[in-house]
């Protein structure tokens, strides 16, 4: 794939050759992401006749998120990854993505997909593309939205004052818990429990499926589905890989991809109901009040216009959000 | 050709002593802000950036630290069958291993310049502006002092037994043989 | 195949006397080239990828704890009182060996950590008794078995994080099979003292109560117990203050290791038996030292890679799920086949490659999942006694100072002993699910 990698890009100008394609997720065997994945290999190779073969390495085996991306970049060790959109800007080149991170920007993932596909979405990501060597071909997948519990109910934004919380290592959920006077903190995902359950930290900021399979719900007695910030299940692959594949190659991976973020998106929505279900059975399930949360953080968020992401695009999300909605 | 040597085992000497000092240092930072982290969290005033910047300075500690045991020989080895070797050929196997090293030494240094420049376009969340480039960036030093010191060590093979025998000795009075 | 060019080529090379983390990082690089799998920047990559993780700081900080303790004369201190109860018995200290590992194992989560700390404490004092160092180092590899079974536990939350299984049942699903297996290393060194392999302090000719302790001389059993006491308090309290942190929520699982460091450190230097201008030097002995150590950590990410992309773990799915076995029977299979996984594999990896595709076939099978779970933690914890790749025998062999065949013939009978006791917790599942059981509900 060598020769080609050097223009990369959309059309595909490779020979329809034989191919394997690995494919990572970080995430278990049973999540939807994996589940996701899965289906796609085997859709993709039924598509193709056999003709391009997708390995599924699941559980990080391939490396966590930083080792996919800079593995793809180079077009070395690994071809595809399947994770949210939010992990975009971890590369330099696609840091204008961070904006669809900001708190209570959408109100569901239908939305959130449906600005993803817009023309103006569709340019930053080839630009992106091009920049980071990592091309996005498909958004599609829901991820469970980001919520709230804690060792103390929180129904409103006042009551996050002093909130030792442990944060996402990501900017927006430390912008988040820094604005509303909540202290941010950074521990290790498999420490999180101990912390949790010695108060170290007095919340976290994970969504409801991942406090029931991490056991979450047994050392924080209150759930607040605050769904801050939601996630657009992307696949990503090498632009050097991409452009070493023939046009219909590229055509069965793009439809094939949008058909397993279907897939996705209703192992999302299965899981999520049973995990809710589970919670409201073991500990109190508090209903926030959203709009006290969006009042204080009012403004918040436009000191990263022009810093994070290139400036005004803020602005224009928001706006794409509403005509999306 | 003499002199030659001398100058580039008195380098060896240096580098060695350079690479323990500052993974000294840098441990030592480590302990610092993470024991003013602990501190400072009881005062709601924890520092977000302490993980990050202790992930990084551990790598580098890691690394340089492993080239200082390489050049004063303190490296796990198995050396089971090596010290079986008649005295007069153990230079065969010394030799050999040493021809390993320098190989993957090299390597090292390749692919760790490589990964490290690939790396440069993700940076750390917590340390503005820092590629996370910098923490594999020592991998080609960790390769660059391993061929430093593969080069100028004297070849004989590396094994724990005189180590042993004189520890015991100063802890006991008794060699080790007769201890049992 | 490649898995056997892979661990063909690793043995060869140590065999040879390559230093282990380059034997590791070589044969990496063939396999990889030869497999086509990848390129030489999986190694860079793996290597980084191998250290690069907060948690693993405690091991480091464990090894300066030891270090700062043995400099500030306080484990002579711990030693001196539990030689108290324990040395009119031949193998007294031994078994005290267990004790402190098994206290120790309250407090800490990972196996080379506890063995760093209370092993660079009891050998220079069970060596000054008369142990061989072998010996000493083995007792102290097979003590720290316990530290992850015993809850907290590093690898029991990797297990429920790939696993989705309770966090808080699989801890303490440990607390049983810790026990077995404590019980099981006091049995041993017992038989070993009445067969008279053991030195008793009666009988050593060497003076116990050195190190940074003034009344070197004075031999600890004519001093009152009160006496003995009051001087190990500091040292005690270390502990004590170490689960006050942790409980009280001052500090991560992680952060604890540097706590003891620095509570070590302050009372090295109240008491003067430490000075501020040699703390540097502590510090840079230690990041040396423990660098040997972690450096493997780094290597063995490569061979994590190179399993992972062999898809090794499928085909072991497949093979089990076509035996026609039922649940005892199969639990045997993959104990068996866990042991030999856990000679060549370090148990993170293990449990992040196998675990998820076996536990699915267990369940299936009609096994209790925390009961497979901790079985897994409990084999791979054995394994980390297991040569070639057993992180204990690392880590002892280097703190000790012996060589690796001898330590490695010193602990195979504990190893036995050990697999005994996880033979008994495969038959009796209650070893395991009773106490979850009882706290969580059935
Ligand atoms: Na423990
Ligand atoms: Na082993």
């Amino acid at each position: 794939t060598g020769e080609e990698s050097a223009s990369g890009g959309e059309s595909g100008s490779g020979d329809c050759a034989e191919v394997t394609l690995r494919l990572a997720t970080i995430r278990t065997d049973d999540d939807p992401t994996t589940i996701a994945a899965q289906s796609f290999a085997d859709a993709v190779d039924e598509a193709t006749d056999g003709q391009v073969t997708v390995q599924v390495f699941p559980n990080s085996q391939l490396g966590d998120a930083n080792d996919l991306f800079a593995g793809m970049a180079s077009g070395q060790d690994v071809d595809m990854f399947y994770e949210g959109i939010s992990l975009y800007p971890t590369l330099e080149g696609a840091s204008d993505f961070a904006v669809v991170s900001v708190p209570f920007m959408w109100d569901s993932y239908e939305q959130f997909k449906a600005v993803l596909e817009t023309d103006r979405y569709q340019e930053l990501l080839d630009q992106a593309a091009e920049a980071t060597g990592v091309r996005v071909v498909a958004t599609a997948g829901d991820a469970e939205p980001r919520a709230l519990s804690a060792n103390r109910p929180i129904r409103t934004a006042d009551e996050m004052a002093g909130l030792k919380l442990r944060i996402a290592d990501a900017p927006m959920p430390q912008a988040f818990a820094t604005a509303l006077g909540a202290e941010p903190t950074v521990v290790p995902f498999s420490d999180l429990y101990l912390a949790l359950r010695q108060g170290v930290v007095d919340g976290q900021e994970n969504g409801a499926i991942t406090m029931v399979n991490q056991s979450l719900f047994e050392v924080q007695p209150y759930f607040m589905p605050t769904n801050y910030i939601r996630d657009v299940r992307s696949w990503y692959v090498s632009d050097q890989v991409w452009g070493g594949l023939c046009a219909d190659q590229q055509d069965a991976i793009v439809e094939e991809a949008n058909a397993a973020g279907d897939v996705a998106t209703e192992e999302v929505a299965t899981q999520l109901e049973e995990a809710m279900t589970a919670l409201e059975g073991s500990i109190e399930v508090v209903e926030p009040d959203v709009e006290s949360f969006r009042t204080a953080l009012e403004g918040t968020f436009e000191q990263f216009d022009g810093e994070l992401w290139q400036e005004g695009l803020l602005e224009e999300t928001r706006q794409l959000a509403e005509e999306n909605r | 050709m003499t002199a030659a040597l001398r100058v580039a085992r008195s380098t060896r000497a240096a580098a060695v002593a350079a690479a323990a000092w500052v993974a000294g240092i840098f441990f030592g930072i480590i302990f610092a802000i993470n024991v003013a982290q602990i501190v400072l969290r009881q005062f709601d005033a924890g520092l977000i950036w302490v993980s990050d910047l202790s992930r990084l300075l551990f790598t580098w500690t890691v690394m340089l630290g492993a080239a200082a045991a390489y050049g004063k020989r303190e490296h796990i080895v198995a050396s089971f069958i090596v010290e079986k070797v008649p005295a007069r050929w153990q230079w065969v196997p010394a030799l050999a291993v040493r021809v390993i090293e320098v190989l993957v030494a090299l390597l090292l240094v390749v692919a760790g310049l490589a990964v490290a420049q690939n790396r440069a376009q993700i940076d750390y969340i917590q340390l503005e502006g820092v590629s996370t480039g910098w923490a594999y960036a020592s991998v080609p030093v960790l390769g660059a002092l391993i061929l430093l010191c593969a080069l100028t060590l004297p070849l004989r093979p590396e094994t724990t037994e005189e180590q042993i025998a004189q520890e015991t000795a100063a802890l006991t009075g008794i060699p080790v043989e007769a201890a049992r | 195949m490649e898995i056997l060019l892979l661990f063909g080529v690793l043995f060869g090379l140590m065999a040879f006397g390559v230093p282990v983390f380059v034997a590791m990082a070589a044969s990496a690089l063939v396999t990889l080239a030869v497999t086509g799998l990848g390129a030489a920047t999986v190694l860079a990559n793996t290597m980084v990828g191998g250290v690069d993780s907060f948690e693993l700081l405690a091991i480091p900080f464990f090894v300066l704890v030891g270090e700062l303790m043995n400099k500030a004369g306080l484990t002579q201190r711990i030693i001196d009182l539990l030689m108290f109860f324990l040395g009119r018995f031949r193998g007294g200290l031994a078994q005290a060996s267990v004790g402190v590992n098994l206290f120790a194992s309250g407090v800490s989560g990972s196996a080379p950590a506890d063995a760093a700390a209370v092993s660079s404490v009891m050998l220079p004092a069970m060596r000054r008794e008369g142990y061989t160092p072998q010996y000493a180092a083995a007792v102290n590899a097979s003590a720290a078995v316990v530290g992850p079974i015993m809850p907290p536990s590093i690898p029991m939350v990797f297990v429920a994080l790939v696993t989705q299984l309770s966090l808080g049942q699989l801890f303490l699903g440990g607390v049983g099979p810790a026990i077995i297996l404590a019980g099981s290393m006091v049995g041993l060194i017992a038989w070993h003292a009445v067969r008279g392999r053991l030195p008793s302090r009666k009988t050593a000719a060497v003076t116990v109560g050195g190190g940074g302790s003034s009344e070197a001389s004075a031999p600890s059993d004519e001093r009152s117990l009160g006496r003995l006491f009051l001087e190990a308090l500091p040292a005690l309290l270390a502990p004590a203050f170490i689960i006050a942190g942790v409980f009280g929520g001052f500090a991560t699982i992680t952060e604890m290791a540097v706590l003891a460091a620095f509570y070590v450190l302050l009372l090295g230097l109240v008491y003067r038996t430490l000075k501020v201008r040699e703390v540097p030097a502590v510090l840079r002995d230690g990041a040396v030292f423990s660098s040997t150590i972690m450096i493997l950590f780094a290597a063995v990410g490569s061979f994590t890679y190179v399993i992972a992309a062999q898809r090794v773990g499928d085909q072991v799915a497949e093979f089990v799920s076509g035996l026609d076995v039922g649940p005892t029977t199969f639990l045997l299979l993959t104990m068996v086949f866990f042991l030999v996984v856990g000679m060549v594999l370090d148990a993170v990896p293990a449990i992040l490659i196998f675990l998820p595709i076996l536990l699915p076939v267990a369940v299936e099978l009609g096994v209790d999942p925390i009961h497979f779970g901790v079985l897994v933690v409990v084999n791979l914890m054995i394994g980390l006694l297991t040569p070639p790749v057993g992180a204990l025998l690392y880590v002892l062999t280097k703190i000790g100072k012996v060589p690796f065949t001898a330590l490695v013939k010193e602990t195979m009978p504990f190893v036995a002993v050990m697999l005994i006791g996880l033979l008994l917790m495969v038959l009796v599942p209650s070893i395991v699910t009773a106490l979850p059981e009882l706290v969580f509900g059935g």
